[in-house]
């Protein structure tokens, strides 16, 4: 008998919990795939005008590849990947799986629908170029102690499952 | 412990267990939200009718507060606004947004960063997520607010105008350039996203940009895509390309610049190019793709998908608008050729009736799939392949003859060969790039790739090149079941992105690539 009323009451606050959950749940509502791929250096700011930085990305702009529906995607949208290692300017490695979108790219729409192209960083040991392939070069860059280039070409390319609030 | 008392508890804990992740971020992001302050509560979300939009300042006010409740030392190092659901192109013009976005980052070699959201004056969102340590400045109060920065960039430059695309409307960004602390109104020119910055202090110029392209331009081959030159179309954005169907060695490339669609045309094969004609400015500035059919009577035909339309011109001086299309974006564009004239078909990929649509003269259609479909071409330019990228369910072998639906088993995004004899190479939208006959699929080739075309020799030679996507440039000889690499760096003939836009076969030994511009802020 106390067993059966200590369940019930159990089972009502993970209720109440759930339920609170509200907007959160919500935001796995839109799940996709596509390529990822990796680009960094390049311009200090990116097509939404924002200086891009890690944390951002890049997809297909509206205007020029109409028929991916990302295109038509606002700049800031949030999406969350699987994670993502990249190093910092000091070369200190870490990770994230939240990215926002503030730069456009692959005008001629080849990588297909739902593509992201994840930025790395403009950092470059001294003495280094800066550039990168896919970018205006040479590019803006911080003097650090790793290559974001390098990190981004070694990223390479993968088919990746992300979602989107 | 009764056996029904730990059956029903292991499954509280499985209940638990599934939801935890949502659980755990939900914690996280209240953590930060309840505390003591004299803004509103920022739990609350405003479930009125009523909007409350927010100038720069005050949004900076608000996360500035934010920042200091959290740790003293943290900054706000990124502000700006960003669209709300409900906004349009008629948005911030009194200098005031619903949404914003900001970055607060936490002490002196900061690992930790907030991503905050407000609506209507009021924090909606709040992530926090590891980051990595790198120099980046406390953004201080703009002494110009947004509604008066919107009116100097108005007065800046008259020509300035809303965005209509991934932003809507006029957006407002505090930030810094070359350490000066400034203002920017990001709008458009045109259909590209445009910004106009100003000294946060005082309101003076720093710059007015708008989006552009530089590099990019096209290379050539004289054997069958082994060895590449630069010709002599460089520092152009260059979007397609399409052999003369009558004329050896002549092909037309289309493009844009100053905001206008342009073609050229060589008539050696790709070495020297020159200009052959401007599509009126009632076509836009944005060419998707080219084509080039011929009619009955011997005359060609120049195609060039747009979104206002399919434009046709005989000389490059003369255009019209094909009729009979919906509206929409043109993106694809493809011929299937025979010796009556052509069958044009046409990709519409967006509006209210999207789907490939067919026709032999121009102006009745016939539409052949509800869904817009990627088209590539045949080496003889007899056949289309038409593919979802998204399904194998809808692919067609499209002719002058008439349409089959075929069965495929990937998604595909491209495929170039001998479609009628199940020869060719063709790129999957998950797998790669690859060799397909009816006996056998094997992927052999696993860089990114933007382009691929075959030989107009294909029966005999087998020759593929792949144009890769930020890497170099591929050749195969027996139809994809190998790869060399043949331009390891495409940029070193013709300075562009590595993007390798568009590929054409003049004949068995004459290639054109196109080598992608890349993005650019160009004055305004």
């Amino acid at each position: 008998m106390f067993e059966k009323k200590w369940l019930h009451r159990l089972l009502l606050v993970i209720a109440l919990m759930l339920l609170s959950l509200g907007s959160f749940t919500a935001a796995y509502a839109g799940t996709y795939s596509g390529w990822f791929t990796g680009y960094a250096m390049g311009n200090q700011y990116g097509g939404a005008g924002v200086e891009i930085s890690q944390g951002h990305f890049a997809n297909h702009y509206v205007y020029s590849c109409p028929g991916d529906p990302a295109a038509h995607w606002n700049w800031g949208t949030q999406i969350t990947t699987p994670w993502i290692g990249m190093q910092d300017q000091a070369g200190r490695y870490f990770s994230r799986n939240l990215f926002y979108l503030y730069d456009v790219g692959d005008f001629s729409c080849s990588q297909g629908n739902y593509w992201v192209d994840i930025y790395f960083g403009r950092y470059r040991y001294s003495g280094e170029s800066c550039n990168c392939p896919g970018v205006p070069n040479p590019g803006y860059c911080y003097t650090g102690n790793t290559n974001s280039c390098t990190q981004a070409i070694n990223f390479g390319r993968s088919w990746k499952t992300y979602s989107q609030p | 412990m009764t056996k029904k008392f730990r059956l029903r508890l292991f499954l509280i804990i499985t209940l638990l267990a599934l939801s935890f992740p949502a659980l755990a971020g939900r914690t996280l992001a209240l953590t930060h939200r309840q505390r003591e302050e004299k803004l509103p509560s920022p739990t609350q979300k405003n479930t009125s009718q009523t909007t409350t939009p927010i100038t720069l300042k005050r949004a900076w006010e608000i996360v500035n507060a934010e920042a200091q409740n959290w740790q003293r030392s943290a900054r706000v190092v990124s502000l700006h606004s960003i669209d709300h659901p409900n906004d349009s192109s008629a948005s911030g013009q009194s200098g005031q947004r619903r949404a914003w976005q900001a970055v607060i980052l936490s002490g002196s070699g900061a690992k930790t960063e907030r991503v905050i959201t407000l609506v209507d004056g009021l924090i909606q969102d709040d992530i926090q997520q590891s980051t990595g340590s790198e120099e980046r400045l406390a953004l201080e109060q703009p002494q110009i607010d947004s509604p008066e920065a919107l009116q100097r960039a108005l007065k800046f430059r008259p020509a300035f105008a809303p965005e209509e695309g991934k932003g809507q409307g006029f957006h407002f960004m505090l930030g810094r350039s070359s350490d000066t602390p400034v203002v920017t109104v990001r709008g458009s020119r045109g259909n590209l996203p445009a910004i106009i910055r100003m000294d946060a202090s005082n309101g003076t110029l720093h710059e007015a940009k708008a989006m552009g392209f530089e590099a990019g331009g096209i290379l050539y081959s004289r054997d069958a895509g082994q060895t590449w030159h630069a010709s002599d179309l460089t520092d152009k954005m260059i979007m397609a390309v399409i052999p003369d169907p009558t004329t050896p060695g002549q092909v037309y490339a289309v493009g844009t610049q100053n905001q206008q669609i342009i073609v050229y045309r060589t008539q050696n094969g790709g070495k020297n190019w020159a200009y052959f004609g401007s599509l009126p400015k009632s076509a836009g500035d944005w060419p998707f793709d080219l084509e080039a059919t011929m009619d009955s009577s011997g005359k060609v035909h120049l195609l060039v998908g747009t979104w206002s339309g399919v434009w046709s011109s005989m000389d490059g001086k003369q255009w019209i608008s094909l009729s009979g299309l919906p509206e929409g974006p043109k993106q694809w564009l493809a011929v299937a050729h025979s010796p009556q004239g052509g069958r044009l078909f046409v990709s519409v990929t967006a509006g209210e009736k999207p789907g490939v649509y067919a026709s032999e003269d121009f102006s009745n259609w016939s539409q052949l799939t509800p869904e817009p479909l990627r088209l590539s071409k045949s080496f003889d330019a007899q056949t289309v392949l038409a593919t979802n990228e998204q399904s194998t369910a809808s692919a067609w072998l499209l002719s002058s003859k008439g349409e089959t639906q075929i069965e495929l088993e990937e998604p595909i995004l491209r495929a170039a060969g001998d479609f009628d004899s199940d020869i060719f190479a063709v790129q999957s939208t998950q797998q790669g790039t690859g060799y397909c006959s009816d006996r056998e699929k094997t992927w052999t080739l696993s860089v990114p790739v933007a382009s691929l075309a075959a030989s107009t020799s294909f029966s005999e030679d087998r020759v593929i090149v792949a144009g890769g996507f930020r890497t170099g440039i591929y050749r195969s000889s027996d139809a994809g079941q190998t790869w060399d690499t043949v331009l390891s760096n495409p940029a070193q003939v013709v300075p562009g992105s590595n993007e390798i836009y568009d590929l054409a076969f003049l004949s068995g030994e004459t290639v054109i690539a196109v080598n992608g511009s890349t993005l650019t802020w160009e004055d305004f």
